[in-house]
């Protein structure tokens, strides 16, 4: 009986408890607090000292989903790219015997994108490398000691049909040498595509990316006894080369473009901004100058930045950028999260602008740089809070 | 028993779980609120009782009044606050549960009246949330939550003896520890502003002492025999500079980066209460007492608060108990209290003194010799409606469980 009453008096301290709700905190006795309340202050780079400049990068465009060839403004670029032969037997044999003609071979890519003038000429010429290369590893600096034939294997037959660029390579190279060569895996060590002197554009194509869709392909019309087999070979590996210049650009201006590689380093003297504060907001303003840039048909248009961990080493990018996106001719973009490592103790090496699409087109872009009028020049505006 | 030990640690651990939200801002200033006493018996009757030796309840004011326990004793303790706050325009209410300490009594010698104690009990209490809107013309709306937690812990041993002419005397060896937390957090109705927060975190520790006396019973000078064991009690409780580790930590959109770390000294002026208590027809006891304590002498690294001042608390205290019969209902077995007290509270703000005011009562329902399920509530008010004041009323609630054995009893040969 005196357990049961005990027992009662806890449950209704317990019930009490729980039924005991609280209402959301008010503001009643806010005054009484106001010391904890922090500071919200302002840093505006307009009175501090910046910097800015371009520079040229280079970088394998193995990851890249187009393969570029072409050339327009300050960039040409070409394309190697191999293909994974594998004959069927029944073919092997026919070719050791002589049995089977080569009637047609047809390279056929798929446009992605074209930077500049889509009226003006474009036309490639085909060469068979001889040289061993890896997609992985071959950029700009390879390119000179490439090993390829000099005969143009493009019969100058292209076939344009919407967006499949079809081109006719000489059939009877390609015979002659699978004559030989039957039970290779690759044919060739694969082709170079280089644009002709007349070209006047860079177009890019579908490349060898993880879905199958759209890819580079060479079709085989084989005939034996007068009847018709095609095989089509799909690639192994591609990889893009751009070579170029710096475009140039007046003294208060800086260049981005994918593909070449041309980055920009940004630096903001923000030893203003106490090193205890909270950054709330650190908006970057960079002023695009359309008249001066020159852009393909790639619809993405932002911008990226990433934080820089040594200025004496370019390339010691952090993993993970800060998209910044174009709103009329001012580029956008919140870069909180650097500042405020920077703010938190990090050494301020500055930023490295590049182009949101790195790899895959050759867009130009053309900011106002450092030297450039106030109101021109970059901005970073930084919202931030600190103890009193 | 066992069984109510479970339930009292089931309780304990929910109790524990429940997040504790908040209470007043007023703790916002020096350590927060005073705990002067944990126990339900106390809180019951005031809150004080330097003078009262009470045999089966273990008080933590006055070292001197464990002189008379005869069994070992455990008391575990929960406590609710419900306050309900206003500023003349806006009302809100906030409820906590807390467990609320232990403590441990062996009587050593009954002849001597020494009775060593353990106990692990609540010295102050921080616990507040505020939300306020701010309107700012460079980035809009945002709210800030201003939130306070924690306090100081007492961790002591003690012991109780009784001098020559039955003058009580008891001592502790105190060790104060604590984590005062007080946290800033910004968030902004704009969604691509970064929200923001800062902890400030006061760690300190330190030792003190409780000394205390309690008289022995001087109603025979009064020459009636309704009133009997009249004694006067005093208690000095000695903090002196506590070691206290501080830290600011922001939390940003990158995460947690220490800003700032110190050591100093937080220096907590001494507590005297002193009090009489005497037993009128041997049924009821009444307890008159004051304690003051010098806040405005508080000191946090050399700097002395403006918003603190001199506090005093002055309480009575009445107490039943019947004397038990065969045949007694269930009702007749409780023991009753009510106490009512003042405190001019340590808080000055904007110019104005906060002073307290309650009233209290409770019941202590013995479920078997010696072993008591306590019960105190407290009615209060504080604070004034003034620009930038509020009132508060709170309802304090204390459960416990008293438990008393007979282990370590040596037979005296």
């Amino acid at each position: 009986m005196l357990y049961k009453k005990i027992g009662f008096f806890l449950l209704l301290f317990f019930f009490l408890v729980l039924q005991s709700c609280s209402d959301d905190p008010s503001s009643i006795g806010a005054e009484l607090v106001q010391r904890d309340l922090p500071v919200i202050s302002i840093f505006d780079s307009d009175t501090a000292y910046q910097y800015s400049g371009s520079y040229e990068e280079t970088f394998n465009l193995a990851s890249a989903g187009n393969i570029l060839v072409g050339k327009a403004q300050n960039v040409e670029a070409v394309t190697l790219i191999n293909f994974i032969l594998n004959l069927p037997d029944s073919i092997v044999t026919d070719l050791e015997n002589n049995s089977i003609s080569l009637n047609s071979v047809k390279l056929q890519l798929i446009r992605n994108y074209t930077f500049g003038n889509s009226s003006e000429p474009f036309d490639l010429s085909i060469h068979k490398i001889n040289s061993v290369w890896s997609s992985t590893r071959f950029n700009k600096d390879s390119l000179p000691v490439l090993n390829y034939e000099e005969q143009n294997l493009n019969t100058g037959s292209s076939i344009l049909e919407d967006s499949v660029y079809t081109f006719e390579l000489d059939n009877n190279f390609v015979f002659n040498w699978l004559t030989g060569n039957a039970d290779s895996l690759l044919l060739f060590n694969g082709l170079l595509l280089k644009p002709t002197a007349e070209t006047n554009k860079v177009l890019g194509f579908q490349a060898l990316v993880s879905t199958f869709i759209n890819l580079p392909s060479i079709l085989l019309e084989f005939e034996k006894n007068g009847v018709s087999d095609t095989l089509n070979l799909i690639p192994l590996a591609d990889i893009s080369v751009v070579t170029g210049t710096i475009p140039s650009v007046d003294t208060e201006s800086i260049v981005i473009q994918s593909g070449l590689t041309i980055n920009s380093h940004l630096f903001f003297d923000i030893s203003e901004i106490p090193s205890d504060a909270i950054v709330t907001d650190a908006q970057l303003f960079l002023t695009f100058n359309p008249e001066a840039s020159f852009r393909g048909t790639d619809k993405d248009s932002s911008l990226a930045v990433y934080f820089l961990k040594d200025s004496t080493q370019l390339d010691s990018l952090n993993q993970g950028s800060i998209s910044i996106t174009k709103n009329g001719n001012i580029f956008t973009g919140n870069i909180a999260s650097f500042v405020q490592r920077w703010v938190n103790g990090e050494s301020n090496e500055g930023v490295v602008l590049t182009t949101g699409n790195l790899f895959n087109t050759v867009d130009l872009f053309v900011l106002r740089g450092s030297n450039a009028a106030p109101g021109q020049k970059p901005k970073l505006k930084v919202y931030y809070t600190i103890m009193k | 028993m066992k069984i109510l030990l479970y339930i009292f640690t089931a309780v304990f651990l929910f109790a524990g779980d429940i997040i504790s939200q908040t209470g007043s801002v007023y703790t916002r200033y020096g350590l927060g609120d005073m705990e002067y006493s944990y126990s339900a018996r106390r809180l019951a009757m005031g809150n004080l009782g330097s003078a009262v030796s009470d045999y089966e309840n273990i008080g933590i004011l006055n070292p001197a009044s464990w002189n008379g326990i005869k069994r070992t004793r455990m008391e575990f303790d929960l406590s609710y606050r419900g306050t309900f706050l206003s500023d003349g325009n806006l009302k809100k209410y906030h409820g906590k549960a807390d467990f609320n300490g232990f403590t441990f009594a062996v009587p050593v010698s009954q002849q001597y009246g020494i009775t060593a104690v353990l106990g692990l009990v609540p010295f102050t209490n921080i616990n507040y949330e505020i939300s306020q809107r701010i309107n700012d013309i460079n980035i809009g709306n945002y709210t800030v939550q201003f939130t306070g937690n924690g306090g100081l812990s007492k961790l002591f041993l003690g012991s109780s003896y009784i001098l020559p002419f039955n003058f009580a005397v008891g001592a502790t060896f105190d060790y104060y520890f604590g984590n005062l937390d007080y946290n800033t957090s910004l968030t902004y109705e704009n969604s691509q502003l970064r929200a923001s927060e800062y902890t400030r975190n006061y760690k300190p520790s330190g030792i003190g002492s409780t000394v205390g006396i309690i008289s022995s019973d001087i109603s025979s000078f009064l020459g009636t025999s309704s009133i009997s064991d009249l004694k006067i009690g005093v208690a000095l409780n000695y903090i002196g500079s506590l070691s206290t580790d501080t830290s600011l930590i922001s939390t940003s959109v990158v995460g947690e980066d220490t800003i700032g770390t110190d050591n100093i000294d937080m220096e907590i002026p001494f507590r005297l209460t002193t009090g009489i208590s005497f037993l009128l027809n041997k049924k009821f006891l009444l307890s008159l007492d004051y304690s003051f304590q010098q806040w405005s002498n508080y000191k946090f690294d050399n700097r002395k608060s403006a918003f603190l001042r001199n506090s005093f608390k002055l309480s009575s205290g009445f107490e039943y108990r019947p004397i038990r019969e065969l045949g007694d209902t269930f009702w007749e077995l409780f023991f009753w209290r009510a106490g009512l007290s003042f405190e001019r509270t340590p808080y000055i703000v904007n110019g104005e003194g906060i002073d307290e005011f309650s009233v209290s009562g409770g019941f202590s329902l013995p479920m078997s010799p010696g072993n008591f399920i306590d019960v105190g509530i407290m009615y209060g008010m504080r604070g004034l409606y003034n620009t930038g004041l509020f009132k508060e009323d709170f309802i304090r609630m204390n459960v416990a469980i008293s438990l008393g054995d007979i282990w370590f009893i040596r037979t005296e040969k």
